[in-house]
């Protein structure tokens, strides 16, 4: 039997009070709209819920959408969070629960603004942080559809983490009507989706999520959203609104959880509404509001509040224009200054004080007898100070069937209310209702042994294994008359057949999925009664199924089908169930027997429920082949950008700025210096000579000074293209020390091609024991304010290069030979041919040497197109480096 | 891009048995395409400035892209899975 939890009404509680203060009519001066009777018992619920669940998880879902402009000018909506996370942590505080929460927001669609965590402590303080940030949001449309998805799949999912039970709450602040910014048709549509049966307001109500809907009705807000967009928002949260039509299934089965519709009527009131939320939630009811002071509620700033004993609670939520801090008066003629984090013993009761955002929160516990009595709470007189007052009442309500529930017999049910000292008195109260009904109807009560019982007798159409009992109860306390409640409570008993009737193995049958109109078939024991055998008939059978689907029914009609269950023996019941059409989504239904007696006893009605999920069937080879053809689209596009994007950056890129020098040295293990003459290394006056290019360009292969630059393009698509320098056979080395070939034939280059330098010499002048090198260096400079401006670095970089590693590297090359056709990696660079080394080198024969110039010497004659090197150096008209194809 | 199909395919994972095919697609082609596309124009445009003095190797950015393209890649073939279920029912 579950336990569940008490709340509180408040109502004109003043009215005939014993301290003859006089009737207080309750001022109007900020929640605008009354709690509706729905809006009340779902709160009932919802409190209930809380109550008897390990875990309460609260999102917080704010509205963002453009409108908030007009509606909430002054982003109450912050400090209104803010608020609700005070509520939250009230009831953390008075359960003990473990109470998580969750701040998102929406417009266009709902983002997360914060994970789930404890509504205390640094996560508490990251909310409210993150709070601030609301009015900073970007805005747009109001797409409820996304904000009720989201906020579903983001309980759903902390319930499936938190160990427990959990009460799912979605505390949902907006300002107006659902608009996708689409249309007045796509709107339609999205609120038909929300509101048809088995639709996303169904889900969310049957997976238990209470939607509590906090409306802003500000000023302006007339101009965005119309009253009937606003009944619309009710009935979305509470099932119904005023002129329009109802949302889900109506009534709300007691299976799912109802919503609630709260409205403020000014953004100064969001806030308070929050608090009202937070309150209803933790038990309370709808409270009253004050304007303080006032000549006939509020003399001089002095509130009455009656506090009866059999009443848990009392909690003033007081919203103020000034600093000075309320006073409160105990009956015991103690007072109390009030200030923010108090949590102290007072004038018999517990105090805890509250302030967040401009809102103070005053909860006072009894803890013993001398709490009750009147209590009076002083505002600021010369100020303007709006009180809420909310009353728990603090008892739960539980119900039992002392003898069991026997289908076809008349059975004893007892309803109890329990408060935190045991078993309440119901003589203690001036008045307590309690009520208990069951689909079937209310079930009278009767009064006695502390508590109240009736007689129930299962329906003649078909008793279900477990029979749901809503109890309600409500109360006025005494002497001052004050509302309590009404508590609720939702109670699943189980049913029992008596001995000499066949019993069910199972309270439900859940169906394997429904793949398409393939049958799916359930299983039932029947297990025989002691007292000989019974008949059980299984008379009509009935399923409830997406509309898609068609008819979903028992395969082969076995509606009146009979058969004997042998005494003492077990009887399975098999049974396939069937869809006309394909569908996806959930399957309920129930089978509804009638059960004859081994003996003289009269049939009795039995109902299984049935459940299940349908699913349209996979055509595996379509799926595997379309996968296969997703992936290799993936692929193909993968590889074909991988192609493109290497093709088109690994490029030489050379302007008219583009200038090249190669210069004689002599190279040994320690540096280099100039051959021809003493001088630096490079002039930059005389040395330099442009490529010839009219414009900036991206190449795959130019020639400069003899030496030809290309690119070597791997055939693996995710691989980098390499650049390398060729210098006509002779052994060329990167300034790294590094070769593309073996045998040296190339060097590595990086892209643009005007970084570092190149070592180049004849394989003749490597193959000696001296420590000194004859050879070449060949230096591309690219810049824009002329060589000389980044000579010096340039050619700092090539003394302090490791002349010893490129000397060693060039030697080696130079003794290398080649097998043709293959390849081989040398030291640090890629190569297209397999070396291998042996005992005496035999160079490949050079070409003409094309710098003997540089040495003064005359140059060497070329056949045309051997090297553009000679059209480089002035013979004729330059020519500019090849621009190859990107796919060359 | 590799994050929104991931999103998209958390949304889609949450509404089965029912698919929704505009949203496996869109998670398909960020995730599996896209983010591809993207990882590969980073490398260019890398690649393309080392030629720059100020340039300096970002090894953070390397490695979170290389992360991104590859969770990218299995959510958006996630979706293609989910997508080509659909489409095969």
């Amino acid at each position: 039997m579950s336990v569940l939890r008490w709340r509180n009404a408040l109502g004109l509680v003043l009215a005939g009070l014993a301290l003859g203060s006089g009737v207080l009519v309750p001022a109007q001066p900020a929640l605008a709209a009354e709690l509706s009777a729905a809006g009340d018992a779902a709160f009932s619920r919802i409190a209930s819920c809380a109550a008897g669940s390990d875990n309460v998880l609260a999102s917080i879902v704010v509205d963002s959408s453009g409108s908030l402009a007009e509606t909430d000018p002054s982003d109450e909506r912050v400090e209104a969070v803010k608020v609700a996370l005070g509520a939250l942590q009230q009831i953390r505080a008075t359960s003990g629960k473990n109470v998580e929460v969750r701040l998102s927001h929406f417009s266009n669609s709902l983002s997360h603004l914060t994970a789930w965590g404890p509504a205390e402590g640094e996560h508490a303080a990251q909310i409210a942080d993150v709070a601030d940030t609301l009015p900073r949001l970007p805005i747009g449309s109001t797409d409820y559809v996304d904000a009720l998805n989201g906020s579903k799949s983001s309980l759903d999912d902390e319930a499936g983490l938190v160990a427990g039970t959990s009460c799912k709450i979605m505390l949902w602040f907006t300002d107006g009507g659902l608009d996708l910014g689409e249309g007045v048709q796509a709107n339609a549509a999205a609120y038909d989706d929300l509101c048809r049966a088995q639709g996303i307001v169904d889900g969310l109500r049957a997976d238990e999520i209470a939607i509590v809907a906090l409306a802003l009705l500000g000023e302006g807000s007339d101009d965005q959203v119309s009253p009937q967009d606003r009944e619309k928002l009710r009935a979305i949260a509470e099932g119904s609104g005023d002129g329009v039509d109802q949302c889900g299934t109506a009534p709300i089965p007691p299976t799912s959880m109802p919503g609630a519709y709260l409205a403020a009527a000014d953004s100064g009131a969001i806030a308070r509404l929050f608090a009202q939320a937070g309150a209803l939630i933790d038990g309370a009811a709808k409270g009253e509001s004050y304007t303080c002071p006032d000549v006939e509620q509020c003399p001089d700033g002095v509130l009455r509040i009656p506090f009866d004993s059999g009443v848990e609670r009392f909690r003033v939520v007081l919203q103020r224009e000034t600093a000075v801090a309320p006073i409160l008066f105990a009956p015991t003629g103690e007072s109390l200054q009030l200030g923010a984090g108090e949590n102290l013993a007072f004038g018999g009761a517990a105090v805890n004080v509250q302030e967040v955002g401009g809102l103070m929160t005053v909860d006072v516990t009894a803890v013993g007898p001398a709490s009750a009595g009147m209590w009076n709470l002083s505002s600021d007189p010369s100020t303007t100070t709006l009180i809420d007052r909310y009353y728990f009442w603090g008892v739960t309500l539980s119900v039992s069937a002392p003898d069991g529930l026997y289908v076809g017999e008349p059975s004893r049910l007892r309803v109890e209310l329990t408060g935190p000292q045991g078993p309440v008195d119901p003589s203690s109260y001036g008045a307590v209702d309690v009520a208990l009904q069951t689909s079937d109807g209310a079930i009278p009560l009767i009064a006695g042994n502390g508590g109240w019982e009736g007689t129930f007798t299962t329906s003649a159409s078909g008793a279900s294994p477990n029979i749901t009992f809503d109890a309600r109860a409500s109360a006025t306390s005494a002497p001052s008359g004050i509302p309590l409640g009404p508590v609720s409570a939702s109670v699943g008993l189980q049913t029992e057949l008596k001995p000499d009737y066949p019993t069910l193995s199972a309270n439900s049958v859940v169906l394997p999925t429904l793949q398409g109109t393939d049958p799916s078939r359930g299983e039932v024991l029947f297990k025989g009664s002691s007292q000989g055998d019974a008949q059980v008939c299984l008379v009509t059978s009935e399923f409830r199924a997406p509309e898609t689907a068609g008819t979903v029914s028992l395969v082969g009609n076995r509606d009146g089908e009979c058969f004997v269950v042998p005494a003492g023996q077990t009887l399975p019941f098999e049974f396939d169930v069937q869809a006309a059409s394909s569908a996806d989504g959930r399957i309920d239904g129930e089978l509804n027997f009638a059960i004859a007696s081994a003996t003289d006893g009269p049939d009795v009605p039995l109902t299984l429920p049935i459940s299940g999920t349908i699913v349209r069937p996979v055509d595996t080879l379509r799926q595997v082949l379309l996968t296969a053809l997703f992936i290799a689209i993936a692929l193909a596009g993968i590889i074909g950008t991988a192609l493109v994007t290497r093709h088109l950056a690994a490029r030489f890129v050379l302007s008219t700025d583009t200038r090249s020098a190669l210069v004689p040295v002599i190279a040994t293990s320690t540096g280099v210096r100039r051959r021809d003459r003493e001088a630096p290394l490079f002039d930059s006056a005389n040395d330099f000579r442009g490529l010839g290019l009219a414009r900036r360009g991206r190449f795959t292969r130019f020639e400069t000074q003899g030496v030809e630059f290309g690119r070597k393009v791997p055939v693996w698509p995710f691989s980098a293209a390499t650049g390398w320098a060729s210098a006509s056979g002779r052994v060329i080395v990167s300034s790294g020390g590094n070769v593309a070939r073996a045998d040296g034939t190339r060097a590595p280059v990086e892209f643009p091609g005007t970084l570092g330098f190149l070592f180049i010499a004849d394989r003749g002048a490597l193959l000696h024991d001296r420590p000194e090198v004859e050879g070449f260096v060949l230096l591309v400079i690219d810049a824009r304010d002329g060589v000389a401006s980044v000579l010096p670095q340039r050619q700092e970089q090539v003394n302090t290069a490791s002349w010893t590693t490129i000397v060693a590297t060039a030697r080696e090359a130079a003794r290398t030979v080649v097998a043709p056709n293959t390849t081989a990696r040398g030291p640090g660079g890629n190569h297209d041919e397999q070396s291998s080394r042996v005992g005496l080198p035999t160079a490949p024969t050079a070409p003409p040497l094309h710098w003997d110039e540089v040495l003064g010497k005359e140059p060497q004659p070329t056949k045309p197109g051997e090297s553009s090197d000679d059209q480089l150096r002035g013979q004729g008209s330059p020519k500019p480096p090849k621009s190859v194809n990107f796919w060359d | 891009m590799a994050l929104a199909s991931i999103a998209v395919l958390s949304v889609t994972v949450a509404q089965l048995p029912a698919i929704p095919v505009v949203l496996t697609v869109i998670g398909y082609v960020t995730g599996a395409i896209l983010c591809m596309i993207a990882a590969s124009f980073y490398r260019a445009s890398r690649d393309s400035r080392r030629s720059r003095p100020d340039f300096r190797v970002t090894r953070g950015w390397d490695k979170l892209v290389t992360v991104s393209v590859t969770v990218g890649i299995v959510a958006g073939l996630a979706n293609a899975i989910l997508l080509a279920t659909e489409l095969a029912k």
